[in-house]
């Protein structure tokens, strides 16, 4: 109680005037008072590091007074320079009441200025907030914690225990040396590196010179330790990095005459960008050791994350996207969440970052020649772009607009944009005051104008397709002709084509950023692929090559949803996708092939489709009838469904429901059904007649029979009005096993079958012929056999019975020693 | 900093300290705890007389499937129920027998009294040679009682003839001795009067005369014919004959059950096991002894080779018909719970287990509505295990799927319905088994396990031939096709492999050229049950599309020639079946809205089975090793 009410007096309040030197505070005689009686509160003057104290309190109280002074001219439009830039918070909306011991209060009180209070507060904030934002970063975060709290123990504690250990050390070092084991040493390191990082993060300005030891104690040949003075690094830096760029100062600027501050200033950035620098580069080489790829790889992806405005954030970047494709999964999930959310926030880094990874991946692409992970490309659909960029009048509003929508979008988004406001309006002021200032100010800033975003944005773009284009083409190369050529080329690890999914999900999404003239081409490797392995290709032996169903289905998807997304604006015949289509329906595999994939494109090709040639859908509509009695519920469900929706919207289509004799009057060119022909249009389907539906409604599945009789019937009951609003996804989703709740309907229903209990009698032939006499055999055999096992017991009976007068003999060696010992006992009984 | 550590981690130490204290503490309470609220439970459950119920109900939370094997679902009450008729000992009949001692020259005189001269004459001989003999032995307190040969038969003449009450007592008394005998050391029971045995031969005939005739002695004392009717017994409490004969009955009861239970020799038991059976229905009297007897019966039925399973099933099945429904549940669910832990042996015969099986499915047979409840409890295990699976995909979750159990659980219910399903709507429960099924073929993929899913395919197929429900199984079988192999793997013996529980094959297995003839084999066997099903149906034409037109690709990609030549075969077949139905469909003048015609097409052409395809069909069917152990 009295600390806290003591703790309170010490801390001038906020509002106190600043400018009172420390030496003028007056202590009251309570507080004269409290320290008397408590001398040993007060011990650690005695320990205090006069020189370092000094040295900061020097520049620190002028700081302090700057400061106040610049808060007062601020309104006055005089701009500072950069350095006190950082300073900038006000200090009397940030200084929280500390919370923290008295003790401690008492030594900041002493020799730490209030800015560095606000630091050390901020930085302490940030770490709250970061144990709740990132997940990976919980442990290290947890870990920086827990150090903090030893280093607060270790405050509370006097030093002389240190001291005490430390003395006889030196002591009687040779005697000790061989005791002090390896374990030890690294405990101590670790709390060395505790330390240093506490210090770092409490006061950076002071303590920047600790970095260097860090990193020195990063060199260390324990990996342990090794990893411990990375990820403290990481903490510490991911804290103390400026929210701007550091530029170091040139030769003419180092001869100016500069102020003191400005000086330290200059020191302290420089003392930080060294230190960054090198502790980048041991990242860099240790992230190619097995050993430490994990951890450099993390300690990359968080600083990457968290300071992409940073210098060397290219070196940064350029490591992590070279791990985007790693064998290792931890580490490739890591990269591509950190190239993800560099994607999503570009307003960190103002999207210079996100074209230089886009370019950055692409060339991995190029050179390992396609042969990468699929989450090398996946990342792509993270890029958003912004098409309203492109109208520079309009540019400011239509970028809030934007970003409105996005807000709704995501949590996330909505606090960077947040910031992004901010930023921009304090831009906006500083402009006003002074256009040299501002021209400054954007060397350092990340804020780049709408032209240069446009610009990004084209060359991001370009890069993106151009991966997609390379892929395609790859994959092309790699079916078509070519493959004869070179079939010994191995598949690769990750399967034998392992970027095209994702490609085509991009230029799916994409799409509608794809330049008109290209979208022939497009269509032309995608027929191409989409057809590139048929029944009839006879190059079995490089089936690993080929692609599969649905990759192929997927081909034909995109090319219908680039079509629509272009509002068929282009003539493209989509005949052959139709065909491919048709033709995969027969080639789908459950297990293997995506019945996912083979749902959205009956949806897609079929049930969207406008205006269908009747031909043609009467061929799908036979086609889709067959491929429901082959397969399981879920694919036949959906079938049956595109099936209904075809036979709703082409009304001639449903002469199929009736056997009309004579083939009926709309039996086109071909005569007679071919079930296995290739091209729907020459399979003569409406010379046939559904009777598919006749063996559906024995299904077993409830569902699937109602359907077909529902659809067996269309033509007879005249309610159209049954529009299904069902797509074949949803009924894939829906059928499929693994939305089965499997839960019987338990009514209780009076079964038919009572119990028939009363025919007993007539079991009685069951009764196996026995052989009387070669039973009575057996049972005197059974007979003797007991006979002589009772004999043998009572014999042993009795045997038990005369061990009580004297010892047994024959007894296991271990009993018989025991049993000698105890023999004169037993005798004297 | 060092001490820092030190001394937070003495603290911490300290801490944990009691926090494991408390742990330690508390860890029990809570086994103890459940344990006790499980048992709680079941016994709830047991008094509402379903106790199958518990099985899944309790497993919901679905984190808890994987602990619980498919067969512990029962796995308490079993010792409960089991164990109760263990609990009251026996011995000789205790105050008929004294009183027989007590007044045996009194007896012997009242029998002479009443019966023949001559016949008393001899008994008063052997009453003196027994009272000699008794002497003799008496030397230390005990009396023993030594039967001999002619004591017997003149005991047995008495019980035959007259059906004296009294020789049966000491019929039933020397009986107990021989089943005891040398289970039961001398001294221990009763230590002043002792059975003793003379010879191998009396010790026989004691056995086989009071198990062939006891029965009907009592009946003919009791005044009852000879059938099983339960009712009657019970009444019979009220009957004044019966309280003297309770003990009676009782101890003969109770001894063959001894003997059945520790007889080394099968025959033996068999031969105890079939007299038995015939007077079931007395131990209507005696509930606890019922219990014994059906975890004996059980245990027999399972263990016991092929005559003596029978015999205890045939017991069971008794039990379960003559008494209440509660017994049939415990025999029901005690059966389950052994067939599935059978099944758990990796050894386990696969025979014995279809035997085991069909027996299983004959008792649920005799009670569908009981069983109705005991199968959907049951599958919505299964469902929910396979769900489970599904979801995760996690590897224990699937391993637990490839189990033995698991796999003979489903072959089990699949039985069961394909027996049922024609007379009894069991359309739910053939519906989810059905999905199980897929489930189960869905979730594995890969050679390996190549038998498994002719397996799954082979119910799907059994279930719809009995049916008369339309499950496609094409689909299931693509895989197959396209299981490669490398070609250079030698020929390896051809092993069986027809068994439920070889769930995964071997790897080196795979390799061989062997195996693809396996599959192809299986693929063509599975198919032609398909299609002979629904050869006769009017969209069989569509039916066969597909799978004709795999198995051409596989035709002409394929460079065995053995296979090729079975496949073409089988597609020459097919295809003359597809074009027969087609020519009559032709003819045909209803739409494929007309069920009832659909239903009627063909139905003569389907009773002449001398098309070719037909009988190709039916000798690929017997072929298969599967299909054949089935129609057996």
């Amino acid at each position: 109680m009295g600390k806290s009410r003591r703790k309170q007096k010490v801390i001038p309040p906020p509002q106190l005037p600043p400018d009172v030197p420390e030496e003028d505070i007056e202590f009251s005689d309570e507080d004269l008072k409290y320290v008397e009686q408590n001398t040993e509160y007060a011990r650690f003057v005695s320990r205090i590091d006069t020189a370092a104290i000094d040295k900061q309190c020097g520049g620190r109280v002028k700081t302090v007074e700057d400061k106040y002074e610049e808060e007062r001219s601020k309104k006055k439009t005089h701009q500072e320079e950069k350095g006190n830039g950082e300073i900038l918070v006000d200090p009397v909306d940030v200084l929280p009441i500390k919370t923290l011991d008295g003790k401690l209060q008492y030594r900041t009180e002493a020799k730490k200025s209030k800015l560095a209070e606000a630091n050390t507060d901020e930085a302490e904030a940030d770490i709250l907030e970061d144990e709740n934002i990132l997940n990976k970063s919980q442990r290290r975060a947890k870990a920086k914690k827990s150090k903090k709290e030893a280093k607060k123990q270790e405050k509370e504690l006097p030093n002389e225990i240190v001291q005490e250990e430390e003395t006889p050390q030196a002591a009687v070092l040779a005697e000790v040396k061989e005791e002090l084991s390896a374990e030890e040493t690294i405990e101590n390191k670790q709390n060395r590196l505790a330390e240093l990082g506490m210090l770092l993060l409490s006061d950076p300005e002071a303590n920047i010179k600790s970095l260097k030891e860090m990193l020195d104690l990063c060199k260390d040949k324990n990996t342990k330790i090794v990893k411990l003075g990375l990820l403290s690094l990481l903490a510490v830096f991911k804290d103390i990095i400026p929210g701007y760029r550091i530029r170091l100062p040139t030769e003419k600027e180092l001869e100016m005459k500069v102020s003191k501050e400005v000086k330290k200033t200059r020191f302290y950035e420089s003392t930080l960008l060294k230190a960054y620098k090198s502790y980048l580069q041991k990242l860099i080489i240790l992230e190619k050791l097995p050993v430490y790829n994990q951890i450099a790889t993390r300690c990359m992806c968080t600083l990457l994350d968290a300071v992409p405005n940073f210098n060397y954030r290219d070196n940064l970047l350029t490591a992590v996207v070279g791990n985007i494709s790693s064998p290792d999964e931890v580490v490739r999930r890591l990269c591509c969440s950190t190239v993800r959310s560099l994607f999503s926030n570009e307003g960190k880094h103002g999207g210079e970052l996100t074209v230089q990874a886009v370019r950055l991946i692409a060339a991995q692409v190029k050179a390992h020649n396609c042969q990468l992970h699929p989450n090398a490309i996946e990342v792509f659909m993270s890029i958003r772009f912004d098409e309203d960029i492109g109208k520079p009048n309009k540019e400011e509003e239509h970028n809030k607009k934007y970003k409105k929508n996005n807000k709704r979008k995501n949590q996330e988004e909505q606090n960077q944009v947040q910031e992004n406001e901010r930023k921009k309006s304090k831009k906006d002021m500083m402009s006003k005051i002074r256009d040299e200032v501002s021209a400054d100010y954007k060397g350092v800033t990340y804020e780049p104008d709408a032209k240069e975003r446009r610009k990004m944005q084209t060359e991001t773009l370009s890069a993106v397709f151009e991966t997609y284009f390379r892929v395609l083409r790859n994959t092309m190369y790699t079916t078509g002709e070519s493959s004869e050529e070179n079939p010994i080329s191995n598949p690769g690890s990750f399967g034998a084509h392992p970027l095209l999914a994702p490609c085509l999900d991009g230029l799916a999404k994409f799409t509608q950023q794809l330049d008109l003239d290209y979208i022939g081409d497009l269509m032309n490797y995608l027929k191409k692929l989409a057809s590139s392995s048929s029944v009839s290709n006879n190059s079995k032996q490089k089936n690993a090559r080929l692609l599969t169903v649905s990759e192929r289905l997927r081909c034909c998807l995109v090319a219908f949803k680039v079509m629509r997304s272009n509002l068929n604006a282009l003539n493209v015949d989509l005949q052959d996708f139709f065909v491919q289509l048709y033709n995969l329906i027969l080639e789908y595999r459950p297990g293997r092939d995506s019945g996912v994939v083979l749902a959205e494109s009956l949806k897609i090709m079929l049930c969207d489709d406008r205006h269908q040639d009747m031909q043609k859908a009467a061929a799908f509509v036979k086609r889709l009838a067959t491929f429901a009695l082959c397969f399981g519920c879920a694919e036949s469900m959906s079938a049956l469904v595109t099936l209904k929706i075809l036979l709703q919207k082409n009304v001639k289509c449903r002469n199929l429901l009736e056997n009309d004799a004579g083939g009926g009057s709309v039996s086109g060119s071909i005569a007679k059904y071919q079930p296995y022909a290739t091209d729907p249009n020459l399979s003569g389907a409406l010379a046939t007649v559904l009777w598919e539906l006749s063996l559906l409604s024995k299904h077993y599945h409830p569902a699937i029979s109602t359907m077909a009789a529902t659809i067996s019937d269309m033509n007879t009951s005249q309610s159209q009005t049954f529009l299904s609003a069902v797509t074949p996804q949803q009924a894939f989703a829906d059928f499929s096993l693994v939305k089965e709740s499997f839960e019987l309907k338990n009514e209780s229903r009076k079964l038919n079958n009572k119990r028939k209990r009363d025919s007993l009698p007539e079991e009685a032939r069951d009764v196996p012929e026995m052989d009387m006499e070669k039973l009575s055999k057996k049972l005197k055999e059974n007979f003797s056999i007991l006979q002589d096992i009772k004999e043998d017991e009572r014999v042993r009976m009795e045997a038990l019975q005369s061990e009580k007068k004297r010892p047994l003999k024959k007894q296991s060696n271990v009993v018989k020693k025991k049993l000698k010992n105890l023999t004169p006992k037993k005798k004297a009984f | 900093m060092g001490k820092l550590g030190k001394k937070a981690r003495k603290f911490a130490k300290k801490n944990l300290q009691s926090v494991e204290k408390r742990n330690r503490k508390l860890k029990p309470f809570f086994k103890k705890k459940f344990a006790k609220k499980n048992g709680r439970r079941e016994a709830g459950d047991k008094e509402e007389v379903k106790k199958v119920e518990k099985q899944p109900k309790k497993i919901c939370p679905v984190e808890d499937f994987q602990d619980i094997p498919i067969d512990a679902v029962f796995g308490k009450d079993d010792d409960e129920v089991l164990h109760d008729g263990d609990s009251d000992s026996d011995g000789y009949l205790d105050e008929d027998s004294a009183a027989v001692e007590g007044a045996e020259g009194d007896e012997m005189s009242v029998q002479s009294k009443e019966s023949m001269s001559e016949l008393k004459k001899q008994r008063r001989k052997l009453a003196k040679l027994n009272e000699k003999l008794v002497d003799e032995a008496g030397s230390d307190i005990m009396k023993r009682r030594v039967l001999s040969g002619s004591v017997l038969s003149t005991c047995c003449d008495l019980v035959d003839e007259k059906q004296s009450v009294q020789a049966l007592i000491r019929l039933l008394n020397w009986y107990r001795a021989a089943c005891y005998y040398g289970h039961e050391p001398s001294g221990t029971a009763k230590p002043d009067i002792v059975y003793d045995i003379e010879d191998g031969e009396t010790f026989a005939k004691v056995l086989i005369f009071v198990l062939q005739k006891a029965d009907h002695t009592f009946r003919s004392i009791l005044g009852l014919s000879d059938s099983n009717i339960k009712e009657k017994i019970l009444k019979l409490k009220n009957n004044p004959k019966w309280d003297s004969l309770k003990p009676l009955v009782k101890s003969f009861l109770r001894s063959t059950l001894h003997l059945v239970k520790h007889a080394a020799d099968s025959e033996i038991i068999v031969f105890a096991v079939t007299q038995l059976r015939v007077s079931i229905v007395l131990f209507a009297a005696f509930p606890d002894l019922l219990k014994k007897l059906i975890k004996i019966s059980i245990h027999l039925w399972v263990t016991g080779e092929h005559t003596l399973s029978k015999q205890a099933f045939l017991i069971l099945k008794d039990i379960s018909m003559v008494f209440n429904s509660e017994c049939f549940d415990t025999c029901l669910v005690n059966m389950y719970k052994a067939y599935l832990h059978e099944c758990d042996f990796p050894t386990a015969n696969s025979e014995r287990l279809l035997f085991l099986r069909d027996f299983l499915v004959e008792l649920c047979s005799q009670d569908v509505q009981k069983s109705y409840t005991k199968a959907s409890v049951s599958i919505t295990q299964l469902a929910k295990l396979l769900k489970m699976a599904l979801i995760t995909k996690n590897k224990e979750a699937v391993e637990k799927i490839h189990s033995g159990q698991y796999t003979n659980c489903v072959d089990l219910w699949v039985n069961f319905i394909a027996a049922n399903v024609q007379d009894c709507d069991l359309k739910t429960l053939l519906y989810t088994i059905v999905q199980v099924i897929n489930g189960v073929a869905q979730l594995i993929i890969g050679p390996r396990y190549l038998l498994l899913r002719v397996k799954c395919i082979q119910w799907l197929n059994h279930l719809s031939r009995t049916s008369g429900i339309f499950i496609p199984i094409a689909s299931l079988v693509w895989d197959m096709l396209e299981y490669k192999t490398t070609n250079d793997g030698e020929k390896q013996e051809q092993k069986k492999h027809d068994a439920v529980s070889t769930v995964k094959l071997p790897k080196n297995w795979l390799k061989s050229q062997n195996f693809q003839e396996q599959c192809i084999f299986s693929v063509i066997e599975v198919l032609a049950a398909h299609f002979a099903q629904w050869s006769f149906h009017i969209s069989f034409p569509e039916l066969a599309t597909i799978p004709i037109m795999r198995l051409k690709y596989f035709y002409e990609k394929s460079n065995m020639e053995g296979l090729k030549r079975v496949v073409k075969r089988f597609i020459e077949q097919v295809e003359s079946n597809i074009e027969f139905v087609q020519r009559k469909r032709d003819d045909a003048t209803f739409s494929p809205n007309d069920q009832k015609s659909a239903d009627l097409f063909m139905q003569h052409e389907k009773q002449n089975t001398n098309a070719s395809y037909t009988q190709y069909y039916q000798s690929i069917i017997n072929k298969a090793p599967g299909t054949k152990k089935k129609k057996k």
